[in-house]
């Protein structure tokens, strides 16, 4: 006797009773049901299925009968028995069950073994994939069309359904053979959906640490950089604005800096970035190409732009080794999963999201005035015990001391506009579901002029079922061009022009160069130095599914991304002192980014006892091109056709290709016991052209385990308060690649003359193609509990990355022929650690009073240390980095302020030497590093009315004031407005001033003082900040207002960004801390929201 | 998985894989030599001369105070950039060019042997000098930063027995018929026999220096200021300019940028007493200037200052050396008269007197020395080898450079930081 009946066994047998010859012989006295079904099973082929209870109820029985047919036999059985005999339509397999008095389809008690068919569907009728379905241990998973099918099954048993992202369903069969169940999407975020690489996973049986950011959550947007709208939404992941300016590039870590030589540039540590399975090409790199400064400021140009924020569905952040080992050497600095927008079954709705709004400086720095400046000039003069004539002084002398032009309003202290346009349509049935997205969107700066950024964008998705549901596919195409019209430099700096320059325009309204052959740098001249460009990208997914077999998936990803940029960018001569005879120049760039991957992967489900397997096996194949072109023309001596290099007096090309190929061997084993315990095993094998012929192949693999602790009876019994616990961790090995292509090729240079007949070339560089990626191990360790029914969600992890093999430039004994070689691993180890808190409260369940209230808030403190850096004193990091300190430590004099005697700055003798000297005065100053950081998000509901509040918070170390002042020039140096703050000098004798005395440049004491000041703790200062990221308030329009318009739903909306910064830090943006670049902008827009 | 090679990057493999580019590397590897001072354009004339009892430092460079006082600090850049650094690119450059070539399909067979003899003499070339200047030195014939990240120094004569090895490959590889502006079979064996002078090995450095002598191809010239020209018949091997500013580092160095100026380095009393009045080489090859009063004497072998067309080139080996090379060799042998003949050569060219014989042996070698000593005056430092291989430095710099000199002045300083990156190195003697 079996209680359970392989299935298999029973899809076997034909339909009609052909088991009905069977004979029985019995005799037996007052014996046990259960024993004399043994007897029967050992003597014929039928199986019983029995359940234990339903035999205790079975009566004794007496039986005695010679060659008897199961019928007869069963007449007997069921004599007096609160039980029947229920044979399946073969006849082999017999169903022990309760006997019912009334039954109104005797079918169901005739035919108990049923095969059922049946649909799983969301609740607008999407067809639900991958559901599992389970029908007293019988288990399948749905078709992409959500279809499933059981073989003898038991007609009245239950059925339970359960899927990622939606909640659980149970019910009874009840005899019926097609079943359609609707599932509810989970609200829970227990079962919020968890995209992880190559599948998704829910928040209960996520085993790795991933951070999820909605799209909807930060649409809208402070500005057109979708990366930099996620500062602070997520734990482990700083991003960090370097510049205003909306394109510039921006800082991101997850869980901090991990290599040395990111120090330098050698290498970096950006997250990889992936699209719908695809990696973006670019990642966060540098796209700028032109060759000349940028308003960009030093780092560049951000890819990210291209990018529209409302196609965005979701933002994955990966960051412990079981979410990113399978990403091989890819993935160890963190991964960023986005996915974008997929169609939804229905008629065709259209959504359209309309804003406008403006933008200007958040935080600028108040500059002296006319009066102010002649003063502090003057007063530098006398310090220097120098006369103001026409050579020490032009601009009090020959200049107008009294005319004013404040250039912060004049160059930053304009509106810029913003202007965006979406248009979504979705719609589809059960085979078909489509979605395409519209976007317009418009910026202008706060620069003077109307120069700015457009960028038009289309998101296609189609998904397709086939052959009843056993072919899927799903293409995302995005594609979006730009193109900015922008000036070549940051006229930030020009804020410190002095205020009593002269006019900027003539009489003729022509550029004004100066007065009296004292000339200046006319700002307005940077406005005809223009930077034009075009951006455009094309974003290509398609993933196909096949079904092979039941439980066997054979999944492909196939994808594409282009992106080109092309830039132009002039000087002409109109914009040049005339004065000082200028020529024109001009510069070119070209940067392509060519991408394709190809993944396919098997899928195979598995039970394991009590435990459900889900098996991954797959490949990778990867190449991204990288062509780079900047051309530098000059000596023009016409504006007429700058753009025609054939006039200009020299022309200096430069090319850049790099060819970059992957190829890789993934797996993932997931064992998932009862929801209980999970196990998560991943690995990857891969090779890899960033490195050389020895060190392009390796191994990476992680191991992932969870225990969900409330499922235990002890738990969930005694803490009715704890409605989910999880304790998870993680160990596993990742990689870094980050250190650019070809770097193991050494390098011949090319002289400029010929010689001996020949043009020469010689050994510019050495490699040693030895090298491999930087191995990062990365542990973990979380605890995550839900509480009140999982209203209030808490999450707290701990980590410890360590990163050896650290690619760093070294210093190599001049017998190589060589100072440097390009690349080598160095035993190095970093380590980042900290701690990860993240908190959700929901409170969205009280319709009595309309109000409802969400809260979200997260933590990190994290911490970077050198370990170990073996035989540190002889490379290029000597004196630069510390074992046991922070890869930001800060070295310096030890400041003691203004001397209130002489009125220079004064620095701590150390050794009381009487000398002021590196070698034997420095300290540690401390380190830049960011020491906590977080975010926090209110939504407060009421009735129709919705206000979000969103702030960042972040305590860290920077770059003071005072060195942003002297990093610059001495104050009272000629042609330079310094922020009012700088007023409060030492003047005389046993003034206590936090500014030394001014002086022209020419005081040799003074500018000694500058070059310590800005080496010494004077130099660093509290950044800390909480700044007010987002606030936004949005009104629903009510129903029966829409109606008449045919408006299914909509709503009107302000926002505001980077409206309010709280910080020590004064005088400055506490996050660009600089007074050259030009600081976030504060923005405020209004729009609609409709969906018809 | 194999990448086609970057269009914008020039590494080894493409150079050597045709002959027209490994042409443009052999190309380069002059080029290097010649574009700026090195350990093969100027360096040796000048720190050796200064170290040794021929040059007087007027200026005020401290690095060349330093050779000049024979009181180096291991920390002297000009030690480390224009002899350690430049000699051992050079050798880098050469190794790489050897290794290459060999495992190359490119290339042809008869450029393959062209360049790679050109590659060993000049590798024999670099390490002949560090030997010389340096002693104990690490030996490396790889191109390959692994296997030269730390080596230990290995003993002179491992080096001597590299720099034989690759000049007798060099003189089998090499035409005899190359022009003297890269090197040839004859500057092979032009430079073995100076090596077997060095290590006493007297028939060997006879036959080789015979086999320069009686080639054919070289001559002295009679004319005492064409010696240095670029077209002197006796330039075993020179090497062109391939600098904007001078035509020779010496003459750069050596010849005051004006009239009125103050030569950096001048000849020092003891040099220019030992010359005898009719000495021609003493009236043609040596300048003098007066500043503040006094008068400096200047070498004034290359007559050219800065470059107004390439009439001079740095002339690396010339025909004179192996007759007094023979000489001694000769002399050495017991073969007296051959001896004198060779000698007399040299001095008759100097409008000198012949010597008899008859000269006693112990005199000859004295002769011998006196000869070398005011032919090769401020010229790729022979004076300062042949003192240190003569043992006579120590009494002649006692006397000529007073009380700072040491004996372990002999041999220069390993580089601090060569020191410092490689662990495995030891100082040289009074530098620790």
């Amino acid at each position: 006797m079996r209680f359970i009946v392989p299935a298999f066994l029973l899809v076997l047998c034909l339909s009609g009773n052909v088991y009905s010859q069977q004979l029985i012989s019995l005799d037996e006295k007052d014996c046990s049901l259960q024993k004399i079904i043994d007897k029967i099973e050992k003597q014929t082929v039928y199986r019983f299925v029995c359940a234990v209870p339903l035999l205790r109820k079975a009566k004794k029985i007496t039986i005695r009968v010679k060659d008897a047919t199961w019928d007869e036999v069963k007449k007997i059985l069921e004599k007096d028995q609160p039980l029947v005999f229920v044979s399946s339509s073969s006849g082999k397999a017999i169903t022990l069950r309760e006997r019912k008095i009334s039954t109104s389809d005797p079918s169901v008690i005739l035919s108990p073994f049923i095969s059922i068919k049946g649909r799983i569907v969301g609740a607008g009728g999407e067809p639900i994939a991958s559901a599992t379905v389970n029908v007293n241990r019988q288990f399948t998973v749905t078709d992409d069309a959500g279809s499933f099918e059981l073989h003898s099954v038991d007609s009245m048993a239950d059925i339970s359904i359960s899927s990622i992202g939606y909640e659980n369903k149970k019910e009874a069969i009840n005899g019926r053979r097609t079943i359609l169940i609707t599932l509810k999407v989970s609200r829970a975020p227990l079962d919020e959906v968890i995209v992880v690489p190559y599948g998704k996973t829910s928040r209960r049986l996520n085993t790795g640490s991933i951070a999820k950011i909605m799209g909807n959550d930060i649409e809208g947007s402070s500005g057109a950089n979708p990366m930099a709208s996620i500062a602070g939404r997520a734990s482990g992941l700083l991003i960090t604005q370097f510049n205003g300016l909306p394109g510039a590039s921006i800082g991101m870590r997850i869980r901090g800096q991990t290599s040395v030589g990111a120090l330098s540039g050698i290498t970096s540590n950006n997250p990889l970035i992936v699209i719908d399975g695809v990696p973006f090409a670019p990642n966060n790199n540098n796209i700028q190409a032109v060759p000349s400064g940028s308003l960009f400021g030093v780092r560049g140009r951000s890819p990210f732009p291209i990018i529209n924020l409302h196609d965005i569905q979701s933002i994955e952040v990966l960051k412990d080794a079981d979410a990113t080992a399978i990403y091989g050497s890819r993935g160890g600095n963190g991964v960023i999963l986005i996915t974008t927008k997929r169609g939804s079954i229905g008629r065709p709705r259209v959504f359209v999201d309309l804003y406008g709004g403006f933008s200007s400086v958040s935080n600028t720095t108040r500059m002296m005035t006319t009066q102010q400046y002649v003063e502090m000039r003057n007063e530098a003069l006398k310090n220097d015990q120098k006369k103001a004539d026409s050579s020490s002084a032009p601009d009090l002398v020959v200049w107008d001391t009294e005319r004013y032009t404040d250039f912060r309003k004049l160059l930053i202290g304009n509106y810029g506009t913003v202007r965006d346009c979406q248009i979504t349509i979705t719609g589809g049935n059960f085979n078909t579901k489509y979605s395409l997205g519209f976007n317009n969107h418009y910026e202008t700066t706060v620069y003077p002029g109307n120069i700015g950024d457009k960028r038009r964008s289309v998101h296609l998705n189609l998904n397709n079922h086939y052959l009843k549901g056993k072919v899927t596919d799903d293409l995302v195409l995005s594609f979006s061009n730009g193109a900015s019209k922008l000036i070549s430099t940051d006229l930030t700096p020009g804020v410190s022009l002095p205020p009593n320059a002269p006019a900027l325009y003539n009489s003729v309204h022509e550029l004004n160069w100066g007065q009296d052959s004292v000339y200046y740098d006319n700002p307005m001249s940077y406005l005809r130095q223009r930077y034009n460009s075009t951006l455009g990208s094309i974003l290509f997914s398609y993933s196909v599914k096949f079904s092979l077999a039941k439980n066997v998936n054979l999944k492909t990803i196939l994808g594409r991304n282009s992106i080109w940029l092309d830039e132009t960018s002039i000087k002409p001569i109109r914009s040049l002192n005339p004065h000082k005879s200028p020529k024109g120049s001009a510069y070119f760039g070209k940067n392509t980014y060519k991408s394709w991957i190809f993944e396919p992967y098997l899928e195979y489900l598995t039970r394991i006892s009590k435990g459900k397997l889900t098996s991954l096996i797959g490949g990778s194949w990867q190449q991204i091109i990288n062509n780079n072109v900047n051309i530098t023309a000059d000596g023009y001596t016409s504006d007429a056709r700058l753009l025609d290099t054939t006039d200009a007096e020299n022309v200096k090309v430069v090319k850049n290709i790099n060819d970059y190929r992957y190829h890789g061997l993934f797996t993932r084993l997931n064992y998932n016991w009862k929801d209980r315990y999970l196990i998560n095993l991943s690995g990857r094998r891969e090779g890899s052209t960033r490195f050389g012929p020895t060190g392009k192949y390796g191994y990476f693999g992680a191991v992932g385990a969870a225990w969900v602790f409330t499922e235990e009876p002890f738990v969930k019994d005694k803490f009715p308060v704890l409605s989910f616990g999880k304790l998870h961790g993680s160990y596993g090995v990742t990689g870094n690649d980050q250190i650019g292509d070809n770097k193991f090729f050494d390098n011949w240079g090319v002289a400029t003359t010929s010689y001996q007949g020949a043009t020469p070339i010689f050994p510019a560089t050495i490699s040693d193609p030895v090298y491999s990626w930087e191995i990062i191990r990365k542990t973990e360790g979380a605890i995550e509990l839900g509480f009140l029914e999982d209203r209030l969600w808490l999450t707290a992890c701990y980590f410890s990355n360590r990163t050896s093999n650290q690619l760093i430039s070294y210093k190599l004994p001049a017998v190589t022929g060589f100072n440097y070689v390009a690349v080598t691993n160095w035993p190095a180890i970093v380590r980042n650690s900290g701690v990860e808190l993240s908190l959700r409260i929901r409170n969205n369940s009280d319709s009595s009073t309309g109000v409802h209230w969400t809260c979200e808030a997260n933590l990190t403190i994290p911490r970077n240390k050198l370990l170990s850096f073996p035989r540190l004193a002889n490379s290029e990091y000597d004196l630069k980095l510390f074992e046991g300190q922070s890869l930001t430590v800060q070295r310096g004099y030890e400041f003691e302020g203004v001397d209130p005697l002489t009125g220079y700055f004064r620095f701590k003798d150390r050794n009381n030497d009487g000398v002021i000297d590196y070698s034997r005065d420095y300290i540690t100053l401390g380190n830049l590093d960011t020491k906590a950081y977080g975010g926090l998000l209110n939504v407060v509901g009421y009735k129709n009315w919705q206000l979000q509040v969103f702030m960042e918070a972040r305590q860290q170390t920077g770059n003071s004031f005072l060195y942003a002042v002297y990093n610059d020039v001495l104050p009272g140096a000629r042609m330079k407005n310094q922020p009012e703050a700088v007023l409060n000098r030492w003047q005389a004798t046993n003034d206590h001033a936090i500014f030394q005395r001014y002086s022209t440049g020419g005081d040799k004491k003074a500018e000694e003082a500058r070059e310590k000041v800005i080496q010494s703790s004077g130099r660093i200062a509290d950044a800390s900040f909480i700044r007010l990221k987002t606030l936004a308030l949005s009104f629903s329009l009510p129903l029966k207002w829409l109606r008449r318009l045919h408006i299914n739903s909509g709503s009107v909306y302000v926002q505001g960004y980077n409206l309010l910064t709280i910080s020590a830090y004064k005088d400055l943006d506490p996050e660009t801390q600089s007074l050259n670049v030009l600081p976030p902008l504060r923005t405020v827009i209004a729009g609609v929201k409709v969906n018809f | 998985m194999e990448l086609p090679l970057p269009e914008n990057l020039l590494p080894a493999e493409v150079v050597f894989s045709s002959d027209s580019s490994a042409r443009a590397a052999m190309a380069g590897l002059y080029y290097k030599i010649m574009n700026t001072q090195s350990l093969l354009n100027g360096s040796i004339s000048i720190y050796a001369g200064l170290s040794a009892d021929e040059l007087k430092y007027n200026s005020t460079k401290a690095d060349d105070l330093q050779f000049y006082n024979n009181a180096l600090s291991s920390q002297n850049g000009a030690v480390l950039t224009y002899l350690w650094k430049s000699g051992y690119y050079d050798i880098h450059f050469a190794n790489t060019c050897i290794e290459k070539l060999a495992e190359s399909s490119g290339v042809s067979e008869v450029i393959k042997k062209q360049y790679t003899g050109e590659a060993k003499f000049i590798r024999g070339l670099c390490y002949w000098y560090l030997v010389n200047l340096f002693g104990d030195i690490p030996l490396t014939t790889s191109s390959k930063v692994s296997e030269k990240m730390f080596l230990n120094r290995v003993p002179a004569s491992w080096v001597f027995l590299q720099i034989q090895d690759d000049l007798k490959h060099a003189m089998s590889l090499l035409p005899i018929d190359n022009p003297n502006t890269i090197p040839g079979k004859y500057a092979a064996l032009a430079l073995l026999a100076r090596t077997a002078c060095y290590l006493k090995e007297w028939d060997k450095a006879e036959k080789y220096a015979t086999s320069v002598i009686t080639a054919g191809r070289f001559a002295l010239t009679s004319d005492i200021n064409k010696v240095f020209s670029g077209e002197s018949p006796e330039v075993i091997f020179q090497l062109p300019s391939s600098s904007t500013v001078f035509s020779t580092f010496e003459g750069f160095s050596f010849i005051p940028a004006s009239g009125s100026s103050l030569p950096a380095f001048s000849l020092s009393n003891s040099l220019m007493n030992s010359f005898g009045a009719n000495d021609q080489r003493k009236n043609n090859w040596i300048k003098s200037a007066l500043f503040n009063g006094q008068l400096y004497y200047y070498p004034f072998k290359y007559k050219i200052r800065k470059t107004p067309a390439q009439l001079e080139n740095n002339i690396i080996l010339r025909l004179a050396e192996l007759y007094l090379i023979r000489a001694e060799a000769r002399a050495r042998l017991d073969n007296i008269p051959g001896a004198v003949a060779d000698l007399n050569i040299i001095r008759n060219r100097a409008g000198l007197d012949s010597i008899s014989s008859g000269i006693a042996p112990h005199e000859f070698f004295q002769q011998i020395d006196q000869e070398r000593k005011l032919e090769f005056f401020a010229e790729w430092g022979h004076r300062w080898f042949d003192l240190k291989r003569n043992k006579q430095i120590d009494d002649t710099l006692k006397v000529n450079k007073g009380t700072n000199w040491q004996p372990t002045d002999k041999l220069y300083p390993i580089p601090h930081s060569e020191m410092e990156t490689n662990p495995k190195l030891i100082q040289n003697e009074g530098y620790e």
